[in-house]
């Protein structure tokens, strides 16, 4: 017994080191500063990175740059292993729909968009979206530094073949949905039950809220009629239309993009950066394939989220003035429009829209969405959370598979982002 | 003087290190944990320290919530499966290893390989393998006669824990296997000479000789295995994240979720402590398993014969 009692222990308990103790954050003094981007899948971004940061530190004799790339599904996790363990980098990039969160503890130290040299707020040089989304009681904690919005990516030739033309509208991408299923033998839309971004756009779509805000209180929006409605219809898009294989209950958009790539799928929700990668990694799609605002909703409405990300400094980073510097210089418009560029983003800044080299006719589409067909997701500090805890992924896997209804389901994930809410 | 610092202070001394060791990386974390499941605490406990106490709410929330208590009903089945596939697996393995024939060290070597391939490697790679549209497991099982075309492994929680216990099973045996493997050739040959002497067939040498003698080792590694089958993480993180819509969870998953994603560190620290009293009470129940004597009709505790297996391994 004592044996087995011994056995227990060493076994149990020596990997339970990482016990979750806080630590006041302590950024090193010395060394070089430390940078973490978020990693998006695209390729040139290292070979961005690599240039701009030997530009850097031959600009500004003596300070060192040291940047770390974060997988984006992974890097809310980092963030807050970072934070509990007293690790945190100087300056990071940060999901715009996170920051808030981040904030509200009080982790990061608040923006000077006022010293960036335009309005108090910064309202006229970037876009209002990404500043609301930075905002908490009023301060701003993150520089707008880039943006984005998926639209409709598909294959011309494959339309075009079927004498289709593309849907601009919910019937029509069931009607020409239909018609690649049964007439082709690729799957006819990526209908992915682990990508949130592709299924809530479409609660707008279709007239309704995911969340508003009444009397300084958020509430849900998801469990109306509206919303339980663009729910059931995605779902149906796989359960009953059967228009992605049934493995896509657990794809998420890589995965999209992989069938996509490799020629079993015609029509995706993308960003520019899907379409970047894609082309480049598979140059014989080249002018095969053709982009359009996402199909429109009942009420008219073919809004996509607006994503995109912050730079944010680290409060209690020992090394602010360089980390200012730093952010200053990522975010010279010249440098933001040559970033955006190459990785298939839109420059949060308006003037480096204005220097953003003119875009070929096939991103235009991203950037109408993004312009004028676009909304960001509820800025508060619970948002982050849901996202981590695939809140709204898992209650749409369930009406995928039949489990629930999108009524049943959505109810569940109203009442849970309602106790968020009220704390 | 001298003698009495030897006697009092000395032993000390020297044990300082291991003793530190051991404070910092067990007694404090562990006791932090048990401490941290009695409070409430979110994300401005790291940045802050800041938590409340709310006395014994984390573990009535653990026992009412329909969610967990599955969770800890699944951890528990999947577990013990997991178990009994490793052991079989092991144990076969470990009698075919222990027959003499050629090219013998080289299948012990290979059957190492499995467990030194990192959990998330093989997570990651066996993710493929079993690929609802470009996975070598359908191809295969459809070229064996079942059609397995476009089959989706993990949109389902039976054929996604299939999938998970393969990459499980496949990982944990070796080392049972290589640990039984030892314990027969322990074995003194004269104990199976005499069985043989007395007419025992195969089945009946593996059931009243080789299993009754290995039986402490076998105590061992079920109770090794079941820590460990009750700690998977990786291979599930890694092959479904718990999903599809959390029917996959574990409950190292659900602490790591309750924790870094819904940031409810209390409720993830209770959680924490409930798998380790799970832990706790299953091994000391093997450890009287282990006590208790063999029974059963080849080895009759009337003929006395009860201590030579036990006596021949200590």
């Amino acid at each position: 017994m004592r044996r087995s009692l011994l056995l227990f222990l060493s076994v149990v308990l020596l990997p339970a080191c990482g016990a979750l103790t806080p630590s006041a954050g302590g950024a090193a003094a010395k060394g070089p500063l430390q940078v973490w981007i978020m990693e998006p899948g695209a390729p040139e971004l290292r070979a961005f990175f690599t240039s701009a940061t030997a530009d850097f530190e031959a600009a500004h004799r003596g300070d060192r740059v040291e940047v770390q790339f974060v997988p984006w599904a992974s890097a809310h996790d980092q963030f807050v292993t970072a934070i509990g363990g007293g690790q945190v980098p100087d300056v990071a990039e940060m999901g715009s729909t996170w920051t808030p969160e981040f904030a509200d503890i009080g982790a990061l130290a608040p923006a000077d968009l006022a010293a960036a040299g335009t309005g108090p707020d910064g309202a006229g040089r970037y876009l209002r979206s990404l500043v609301d989304g930075a905002t908490v009681d009023g301060k701003v904690y993150g520089v707008p530094w880039y943006a984005g919005a998926r639209a409709l990516i598909y294959r011309a030739d494959v339309l075009a073949a079927l004498g289709l033309s593309v849907p601009t509208t919910w019937s029509e991408l069931v009607s020409v949905g239909r018609a690649i299923r049964d007439r082709t033998h690729m799957a006819a839309f990526g209908v992915a039950g682990n990508a949130e971004h592709y299924v809530l756009p479409m609660v707008w779509q279709n007239g309704g809220e995911i969340a508003s805000r009444r009397g300084g209180v958020w509430r849900s929006g998801m469990s109306s009629p509206a919303a339980v409605a663009a729910v059931q219809f995605y779902a149906d898009l796989y359960r009953t239309e059967h228009f992605a294989p049934a493995g896509a209950l657990s794809w998420n958009a890589r995965d999209v993009r992989k069938a996509f790539e490799a020629g079993d799928l015609a029509m995706m929700i993308g960003g520019a950066w899907d379409l970047r990668a894609l082309l480049a990694a598979h140059p014989e799609l080249t002018g095969k394939v053709g982009t359009a605002l996402l199909p429109a909703g009942p009420a008219g409405i073919s809004d996509s989220f607006a994503g995109g990300s912050h730079l944010v400094v680290f409060a209690g980073t020992k090394k602010e003035a360089l980390a200012r510097r730093y952010v200053d210089f990522l975010l010279d418009p010249a440098r933001v429009a040559a970033f955006t560029t190459r990785i298939g983003f839109l420059p949060g800044e308006r003037d480096a829209q204005a220097a953003a080299i003119p875009a070929d006719p096939l991103y235009e589409a991203f950037s109408a969405q993004l312009d004028d067909h676009s909304r960001t997701y509820p800025p508060t500090r619970e948002w982050g959370g849901f996202e981590a805890d695939g809140l709204f992924t898992a209650a749409v896997q369930q009406v995928m598979a039949g489990k629930k209804t999108a009524a049943q389901a959505m109810a569940g994930v109203a009442k849970t982002m309602d106790a968020a809410f009220s704390g | 003087m001298g003698s009495r610092f030897d006697r009092k202070v000395l032993p000390w001394l020297l044990l300082a290190p291991a003793l530190l060791v051991v404070f910092g990386l067990v007694v404090y974390p562990v006791g932090r944990t048990v401490w941290l499941s009695f409070r409430s605490a979110g994300l401005p406990y790291l940045a802050s320290g800041e938590s409340r106490f709310v006395g014994l709410e984390n573990y009535r929330h653990l026992l009412t919530d329909p969610h967990l208590r599955e969770v800890f009903l699944t951890t528990a089945v999947f577990g013990f499966a997991c178990v009994a596939a490793t052991m079989a697996a092991g144990l076969a393995v470990a009698l075919l290893l222990d027959q003499p024939f050629r090219g013998r060290g080289l299948l012990g070597v290979l059957v190492l390989l499995p467990w030194a391939v990192p959990r998330v490697a093989a997570g990651v790679v066996w993710r493929w393998m079993f690929d609802d549209q470009y996975g070598l497991v359908n191809w295969t099982l459809s070229h064996l006669g079942h059609d397995f075309t476009g089959f989706s492994w993990f949109n389902d929680r039976l054929p996604a824990f299939i999938a998970v216990g393969v990459v499980v099973v496949w990982q944990s045996f070796p080392f049972v296997a290589l640990s039984l493997l030892a314990g027969l050739q322990a074995i003194p040959p004269e104990v199976k000479e005499a069985a043989r002497m007395d007419g025992a067939g195969p089945l009946q040498m593996l059931r009243h000789v080789t299993l009754p003698m290995l039986r402490p080792l076998l105590v061992t590694l079920v109770v090794v295995s079941t820590i460990w089958d009750f700690k998977i993480f990786d291979q599930v993180y890694v092959m479904t994240g718990g999903g599809p819509y959390r029917s996959t969870e574990l409950a190292a998953i659900t602490v790591w979720r309750e924790a870094f994603a819904r940031l409810h560190l209390g409720s993830a620290a209770a959680l924490a402590v409930a798998l380790f009293a799970v832990l706790l009470v299953l091994t000391l129940a093997y450890g009287r398993l282990a006590r208790d004597e063999p029974g059963g009709r080849g080895v009759s505790p009337r003929q006395g014969r009860r201590e030579p297996p036990r006596a021949a391994l200590r």
